[in-house]
């Protein structure tokens, strides 16, 4: 699985922002917004990911334990497909 | 550990929007009654189609840049053609006789263009009333439509009848050597007040409707959805839409924004004026 093409991840002074273009911006009028973890998933999912692939770069980069980091990681997943910002055609699915 | 807010806040995307969304048409009064004397529009048949990559299409139309702020936009049944100069105070407007004279194309297709140029040439369009205060400070309130802008700049003009108007509608930002410049368009709704053709741009108010009456400093998100929200953001154009997104990060940066919720109750001009004053843009002591 991976981000659909069509967002921008852009950091502020305090937070990250994910922005909508072209047709993004038509299926979604919104925008997203990240913390610094979530802007690092972010990054990690516009290449094609697995959830145990996602834990261990979480648990690699932040002070978490795997069973945090799996439920965080979960849950984040069940956040982008709720409002359809994954790809599930690509390789790597959960 | 929260990770993700999905769309926190739904966007109402003004401008260039329209395009998709034809429902939102009829918010649209006709060109002739949203343009001042800037704008000329005049029917010919000796536009020359162009040859170049177009610089955008959407739907029926797809448009090239065939000189520097000279657009040639082919429609299925004729073309436009239009000239802006640099600092968008004069509009030309020409059209094929074959055409359709429905103001509301004519309107967008301007509005397009002229968003499409400013992006192409380091500057951004935001729905707005760009306004000049001493004749070299400009303020820029933004919001959504009902937010007040309009409301609020007749209470300054009141408190301040030195201030000028540069446009009720869209104003164009374009980044120059000394930060940001702010430009008035024809698209304005045009009256005596408006003048001059630009001003350095010192400081953006994002105009909410509120219960009480508040000026303060927006978190860089609340600031970043602001100007979002009331840019023109080609959404359908993938790069031009990119260039809007880092363009409104870089005004950020460059200049201070602010935000005023307002009741448009009889004291929100005066609020509004102090703060401005408070914040060192525009001269001190006028109001008593």
């Amino acid at each position: 699985m991976k981000i659909k093409e069509g967002y921008l991840l852009r950091e502020l002074a305090d937070t990250y922002v994910v922005v909508p273009v072209g047709q993004a911006a038509v299926d979604l009028r919104g925008m997203i917004t990240l913390n610094g973890t979530g802007a690092f998933l972010w990054k990690q999912l516009q290449t094609s990911q697995t959830v145990e692939a996602l834990v261990k770069a979480l648990v690699a980069e932040y002070d978490v334990d795997i069973s945090r980091a799996t439920t965080d990681v979960e849950n984040y997943i069940e956040v982008l497909k709720t409002h359809q910002l994954l790809d599930d055609t690509v390789e790597g699915t959960v | 550990m929260l990770l993700a807010t999905v769309a926190e806040r739904t966007v109402e995307l003004v401008g260039c929007d329209t395009m998709l969304h034809a429902e939102k048409f009829e918010q649209f009064v006709p060109l002739t009654d949203r343009v001042d004397q800037r704008i000329t529009v005049e029917t010919t048949d000796r536009i020359t189609p162009p040859d170049g990559k177009p610089l955008g299409s959407h739907r029926m139309t797809t448009w090239c840049e065939v000189a520097s702020g000279q657009y040639v936009l082919s429609h299925t049944q004729g073309l436009f053609q239009l000239h802006f100069n640099d600092d968008f105070s004069d509009v030309r407007f020409f059209m094929s006789p074959t055409l359709p004279k429905a103001d509301i194309l004519q309107y967008l297709y301007v509005s397009q263009c002229m968003n499409a140029h400013a992006l192409a040439n380091g500057g951004i369009g935001f729905h707005g009333a760009g306004l000049c205060f001493d004749e070299q400070s400009g303020v820029l309130l933004v919001g959504t439509s009902g937010t007040g802008k309009s409301t609020l700049t007749t209470a300054l003009s009141a408190i301040d009848p030195t201030m000028t108007v540069l446009c009720e509608e869209t104003v164009i930002g374009m980044k120059k050597d000394d930060g940001y410049r702010m430009y008035g368009t024809p698209l304005c709704g045009g009256n005596d007040r408006f003048s001059p053709r630009f001003a350095p741009l010192r400081g953006v108010v994002i105009l909410r409707r509120g219960d009480t009456d508040r000026f303060f400093t927006p978190s860089s998100k609340e600031a970043f959805f602001g100007l979002l929200e009331t840019a023109q953001r080609p959404v359908y154009h993938r790069e031009l839409c990119e260039t809007a997104v880092d363009r409104i990060a870089d005004i950020q940066k460059t200049i201070p924004i602010y935000g005023f919720d307002h009741t448009a109750g009889p004291n929100a001009g005066t609020i509004l004026y102090r703060a401005l004053e408070r914040e060192g843009l525009l001269q001190k002591g006028r109001l008593t």
